[in-house]
């Protein structure tokens, strides 16, 4: 086994020969996504009955709800993930898209795939088929995504809302590293000074002094403003705010 | 070259290609897109600050969705999946073939000629529910004749074959992404029903109603039902032997493979869908009846066996 992740990014290589990092969307953004499409596949259930019953007492015959009512239950994710940049409304909603695994957007035969395979692992009869490799795969991938080479990713927006985009410079006074930080531990610097507040204070100190200690550098009385200072300086701080 | 001189050089060509993103194509964004990867890959390089990296990839992350995003619909590529590649996908694994066709048609039959042989056997066999509605179905004398109880006319039976007919054929295909269970669980169970239903027709002595019914249609019906069987035993099959190829690889690489047998027997199905609701319950002699459906076998073999046999 190899050295446990910090995080669970992945990075897709482009043609330019550059790579991105991704964000896989878990279980509760997508559990949230597929709520909010089930609630609306019921909204629409009910529309049919209703427009279908008053058809049918004008003459019209039932087959019109029938074949709406299979386009709602078989076809809502995939026509909606095919044709609106993988994105379901629930998707929109709770700022998630799919995706390729390789980064490019989701084929059509890739979104029917996926959406065919939730008959298996994502309706909610079954769903304990699938809540394991929600759970357990590295990408946070059900079969349907291993078949389709599919991926759920964070949009935009989602990273924005979770603060996991770009990190905005802290106010605090800019600490120069004596050496170059490599990005991925200027990536942990920053994102520790981020949630240090979520951390009481004293447990805070303690982190920070273990991380001063880890990179080599000496641990000062203050140890969380130094690594403060070090985030501010990692985003571009120079001056005093 | 310090960040804030690299961004003041370079900050005018990034605001045009987050113009360009949402606006029509324009020749000028492969070449803008190129000089922002350029522009990611020295902002990482020189260690710029995180927010800046973190613009850029961005940029670039839109940039490359757009610049390689899937072609848009192209209707010759649809013709050729469902004329060549869709009964090639169906001969790639003989083995499937066979598997999938002894458990559908193999089973039905055998399940049929037990049934004609120990009547007294469909009683347990079949539900006494299922035995009244097909008694009353297949009636000549009966009020409902050809048609299920609830519905009435062409058009409304034509919506519920294809709710009906197309969701059996799918969750035969989704099964099979548990290891091929699903599909062989459900192809079994509608061999034993179909077949059953068969002989408690025959039984009751309705056959002069039922096979000229059914003969037309079946031709696709049936198959497509096999074919979808086939498409998800290929699916858990690769789970279960995925040969020199990781699980996840061998799965995905199905997924592919499978992709124009579901297209072509969602198709399949659509076809028998009109052919029940509109040809099927045509009151005409069996003769006719019976010449049509040897014509329609006869075209479903032959495209299953020939179709796509010509270079691409």
């Amino acid at each position: 086994m190899g050295p446990s992740r910090l995080d669970t990014l992945i990075s897709a290589d482009t043609p330019e020969g550059l790579r991105f990092d991704l964000h896989p969307a878990g279980l509760y953004a997508r559990t949230k996504a597929y709520m909010i499409d089930t609630l609306i596949q019921a909204v629409g259930l009910v529309g049919i009955i209703l427009i279908g019953t008053m058809a049918t007492a004008g003459g019209m015959g039932t087959w019109l709800s029938l074949l709406l009512f299979f386009v709602l239950q078989w076809f809502y994710f995939t026509l909606f993930e095919a044709l609106n940049r993988g994105q379901t409304p629930g998707k929109a909603l709770a700022n998630i898209q799919v995706i390729q695994s390789d980064g490019t957007p989701l084929t059509f035969g890739s979104a029917l795939l996926r959406n065919l395979i939730r008959a298996i692992d994502g309706s909610w009869q079954l769903f304990p088929l699938g809540l394991p490799f929600l759970l357990f795969t590295r990408r946070f991938q059900r079969l349907g995504d291993f078949a389709a080479g599919s991926l759920v990713i964070y949009t935009p927006a989602g990273l924005r809302l979770a603060g996991r985009a770009a990190v905005q410079p802290r106010a605090g006074v800019p600490l120069a590293p004596p050496f170059n930080l490599d990005h991925d531990t200027s990536r942990a610097i920053l994102s520790f000074s981020q949630r240090a507040a979520t951390f009481s204070r004293e447990r805070g100190e303690d982190l920070a002094k273990t991380l001063l200690g880890k990179l080599g550098l000496p641990v000062p009385n203050n140890p969380l403003e130094a690594v403060h200072g070090l985030a501010a300086w990692i985003s571009g701080q120079r001056t005093k705010p | 070259m310090t960040e804030q001189d690299f961004v003041r050089r370079r900050r005018p060509d990034w605001t045009r290609l987050g113009q360009l993103l949402t606006a029509p194509p324009d020749p000028d964004f492969p070449r803008l897109y190129r000089r922002v990867c350029q522009d990611l890959s020295q902002a990482q390089a020189a260690g710029y600050s995180l927010p800046l990296v973190g613009e850029l990839n961005q940029l670039v992350w839109e940039g490359h969705a757009r610049l390689y995003r899937q072609p848009a619909f192209d209707g010759r590529a649809l013709v050729r999946i469902l004329t060549s590649d869709f009964p090639r996908a169906v001969r790639a694994k003989g083995w499937l073939l066979l598997t999938a066709s002894l458990l559908f048609f193999g089973l039905g039959l055998l399940v049929y000629f037990y049934g004609l042989s120990y009547p007294d056997s469909l009683r347990t066999l079949l539900s006494a529910e299922m035995r009244d509605n097909l008694a009353d179905m297949y009636n000549p004398q009966a009020e409902h004749f050809l048609q299920p109880r609830d519905t009435k006319g062409s058009a409304d039976m034509f919506g519920f074959y294809i709710y009906n007919n197309i969701s059996i054929g799918f969750q035969t295909f989704a099964g099979g992404a548990v290891a091929g269970l699903g599909s062989m669980v459900i192809m079994v169970f509608n061999a034993w029903q179909l077949g059953a239903a068969a002989a408690w027709i025959v039984h009751l002595g309705y056959q002069e109603t039922f096979f000229p019914f059914v003969a037309g249609h079946g031709a696709f019906e049936l198959t497509a039902i096999v074919l979808f069987g086939i498409a998800g035993l290929r699916l858990g099959w690769s789970f279960i032997a995925p040969g020199r190829l990781r699980r996840g690889d061998a799965f995905r690489l199905a997924g592919q493979e499978v992709l124009p047998l579901v297209a072509g027997s969602f198709v399949f199905l659509v076809i028998a869908a009109v052919l029940e609701a509109f040809w099927s319950s045509q009151h005409l002699p069996a003769e006719i009846k019976y010449g049509v459906a040897a014509g329609l076998w006869l075209f479903v073999l032959a495209f299953l066996s020939l179709g796509g046999r010509r270079g691409r």
